[in-house]
């Protein structure tokens, strides 16, 4: 939550600062967002590159529970799809930012970088509300949808930063089953992205 | 768009070579400082638009709707799995 917080008033200073024109104009002029894009895509690739977990999780875990990243990618879609009938967005703008799976940071810059800043804040928004919403509403979904809708609801976010709630109210065994999901979903954030945002 | 996949599938490459070790672990807790740089300068992007930022309270409530259905689906079919699996927990016998 702290770390959240924190790059959201990241966030909020830049905004600030432009917005007070206390920036200087070339920096805003020639789009230094996307070499910083570079950098953070080599740097999550050497991480997941360098993670062992994923093939141990993999060994320990019966394949049926293999289906709930792919349930949670298909109900985020199908819900994103629906929410486009009353946005002035198209089913695929409005299921790229669903793709983001919380996984806010890379989404909102990625959308950001192909559709527009307008998109990108609020897929920056979407991510950053769906991680908050899970942080607070993890014990209701687990007494009412079972276990797995509280990792479902923490996407991306369910091996950091709600993985500590998910655990309480959720129960240690699923510890394994939501760092599995995360990175499954996590993995597939820029691919989702990337193809909804050419569609 | 392409060149930013091509960096992360090379980074995955490096990484799967130099597995855990300083380096990469040193890289990763670069990760963070990064996000928070790249933030920035989406947040400047945005504050120096000034018609965007006129329409920030819009946006808010289109990003909250969107999060809303988003989540709804993505809990409604961990129910439906739930309720296939009969609330059996991961480490229960007979799945």
């Amino acid at each position: 939550m702290k770390e959240s917080l924190l790059i959201l008033g990241c966030f909020v200073l830049g905004l600030l600062l432009a917005g007070a024109k206390l920036l200087p104009e070339p920096l805003l002029r020639h789009d230094p967002t996307m070499p910083a894009l570079w950098l953070l895509m080599g740097l999550v690739g050497i991480s997941i590159g360098a993670d062992r977990r994923l093939g141990e999780i993999l060994r320990s875990l019966r394949p049926v529970f293999l289906w709930l990243p792919l349930l949670t990618m298909g109900g985020t879609f199908a819900g994103s799809a629906l929410a486009s009938l009353c946005l002035p967005y198209s089913p695929a703008d409005c299921m790229a930012v669903g793709a983001g799976f919380a996984y806010y940071s890379l989404s909102s810059i990625f959308i950001g970088q192909f559709k527009g800043p307008e998109l990108g804040t609020v897929a920056l928004l979407t991510n950053v509300a769906r991680e908050i919403f899970t942080l607070l509403f993890t014990p209701l979904l687990v007494r009412f949808f079972g276990p797995m809708s509280a990792i479902a609801s923490g996407g991306a976010a369910a091996m950091d930063t709600t993985l500590p709630v998910i655990t309480r109210y959720a129960g240690r065994q699923w510890v394994f089953i939501s760092i599995l999901n995360a990175m499954i979903l996590d993995f597939s954030v820029p691919f989702w992205v990337t193809f909804f945002c050419s569609l | 768009m392409y060149i930013a996949f091509c960096i992360m599938l090379s980074g995955m490459v490096i990484g799967r070579v130099l597995g855990e070790c300083g380096a990469t672990r040193l890289l990763r807790r670069c990760i963070l400082p990064s996000i928070m740089l790249l933030l920035f300068l989406l947040g400047a992007e945005i504050g120096a638009n000034r018609e965007l930022l006129d329409n920030l309270p819009v946006l808010g409530g289109r990003a909250a709707w969107l999060m809303f259905c988003g989540v709804a689906g993505s809990v409604l079919m961990a129910a439906l799995l739930h309720f296939l699996l009969r609330g059996k927990n991961p480490g229960e016998k007979g799945q």
